[in-house]
């Protein structure tokens, strides 16, 4: 069947005999033209038909010239036929496919950004903002930053927001903020007494409501009362309790026992600040780079991708766009002396502590109870004095 | 000489083992089945219709009978036939 291969691609049409025994036309062509002819078929005594490739129907048409027989042409098949009405319908096509790349920009680009909760002057800030973001009316969606960065922006640059949300509908941007209210608060807390939250000794103290039960130098337990909110005055005529929130502040001095661990072989990683771009258009299983070619040879590198997925109207599209962003890596790495991993523990356990305790505790003083090296490892054991406020408040039951 | 040449044929064919069908002139027919009839070394079509074929040879016709005949592929010489074949006769002149 060889002969018949690639008719699609040549185009192929469908001929029909009429006359005197219609075969013999065909064995006709064959013998003196040399012209293959397949599916032939016996539709009547003198009808006839077969396929025969496009490029023969000329040659066909003068062979008939001198004999009886009848040829019409039907059924035109192939690509070439194919090829030509599409020619046809071209502006069709080409306008339709043109509005279908239209609209698939046109819905990955920013038409409006919505500012709600905010009052107009922040909204004008929040505009500048998106603005320095790239983000503004008519810029590509896969060249905005993500909505998480964009909200940490806000947040970074206007220091008058609260909280602001935002989502992306769309093309459009929603954003939600929650502005700072400067009110006084009214505190009108019900009536307490204050106690220890922790064993420490007393190094100063500031009582504005309440009574004081304890002195500076006075070592108190956990739980211990501080100060009450039960006032007792003796100089009043009936003795008389009067029932208040307590409120002061009692700083103490604290103890805390803290093992840490530092290895002398120390190893970091750092970012150099060179790095490279690149862009890929991406689908499920196949990525295809648009720009940025090549990979950088660094010895250690960090990747960061960032995707952005394409949308047509309001459906996501199975392509992406991906950034992917190859930072240069250093990799660092040092001995360090005993001393030198004794400092870093001291400061480790600081920042823990801070964190722990929060930023307004005071660290006196630090000794080392107990110090190893084990296994390329210093371990250390300290006794770190911390003074901070101690105060916890306890709710006065009603009828107490 | 050409007498002398018929001679020789059979001779080649049997001692000399060359293929018949090339030497005789033969044609050579492959049948698949009941649903194709490969016929090369033909000398021409003489009657077709739906439901016989018949072709020249050397030394007489031969005669396709059976039912939905399509000629498939026509070649000088070679001539392929698909539908359902029920009988292949060959007459001598």
């Amino acid at each position: 069947m060889k002969h018949v291969q690639g008719s699609f691609f040549t185009g192929s049409v469908t001929v029909v005999v009429r006359g005197k025994r219609p075969e013999y036309f065909f064995q006709m062509c064959m013998d003196q033209l040399g012209i293959v002819i397949w599916d032939i078929k016996k539709i009547s005594k003198d009808i006839c038909e077969g396929k025969m490739r496009v490029r023969h129907v000329s040659d066909i048409r003068t062979l008939r010239r001198g004999t009886s027989y009848k040829l019409t042409f039907k059924q035109k098949q192939g690509y070439p036929f194919i090829w030509r009405r599409w020619l046809k319908s071209k502006h069709i096509v080409l306008s339709a496919l043109l509005s279908f790349f239209l609209i698939y920009a046109l819905s990955n680009m920013i038409w409006s950004i919505q500012i709600s909760g905010v009052s107009s002057d922040i909204e004008e800030k929040i505009m500048q903002t998106l603005e320095k973001e790239e983000v503004k009316k008519g810029s590509w969606m896969f060249f905005v930053p993500s909505a998480s960065d964009i909200q940490f922006a806000l947040t970074q640059e206007i220091p008058e927001l609260l909280w602001i949300g935002v989502e992306k509908k769309g093309t459009t941007f929603l954003l939600e903020g929650i502005e700072k209210e400067r009110i006084e608060k009214i505190e009108k807390n019900p009536p307490r007494n204050l106690i220890a939250k922790k064993n420490g000794v007393i190094t100063y103290m500031h009582v504005s409501k309440g009574e004081p039960v304890v002195h500076v130098h006075d070592a108190v337990k956990k739980g211990d009362p501080l100060v009450l909110g039960t006032l007792e005055r003796a100089d009043e005529e009936d003795e008389e309790k009067t029932i208040v929130a307590a409120e002061g502040e009692v700083i103490a001095e604290t103890w805390y026992k803290v093992d840490v661990e530092v290895p002398l072989h120390q190893r970091r990683e750092r970012v150099t600040g060179v790095y490279k771009n690149k862009w890929f258009v991406d689908t499920s299983f196949l990525e295809v780079p648009i720009w940025g070619w090549g990979n950088p040879e660094y010895e250690h590198s960090f990747i960061q991708e960032h995707e952005h997925p394409l949308y047509f109207l309001q459906w996501k599209t199975p392509f992406t766009i991906k950034k992917r962003t190859i930072h240069n890596q250093e990799l660092l790495e040092e001995e360090i002396t005993e001393e030198q991993a004794l400092k870093i523990g001291i400061q480790q356990i600081h920042d823990d502590l801070m964190n722990e305790l929060g930023p307004n505790i005071d660290i006196k003083d630090e000794k080392i109870l107990h110090e190893t090296v084990e296994n390329g490892k210093v371990k250390v054991q300290l006794l770190i004095t911390v003074e901070e406020d101690i105060v916890k408040e306890e709710p006065l039951l009603e009828g107490d | 000489m050409k007498k002398w040449l018929q001679r020789l044929q059979p001779l080649l064919v049997n001692k000399l083992s060359l293929p018949a069908d090339l030497v005789l002139e033969l044609p050579r027919i492959t049948v698949v089945g009941q649903l194709h009839v490969y016929i090369e070394n033909h000398h021409g079509l003489k009657t077709y219709t739906n439901t016989e074929l018949t072709l020249a040879s050397t030394d007489g016709i031969i005669q396709i009978t059976g039912k939905e005949f399509v000629i498939k592929m026509m070649l000088p010489e070679e001539i392929l036939l698909e539908g359902t074949i029920e009988d292949i006769t060959f007459r001598t002149n």
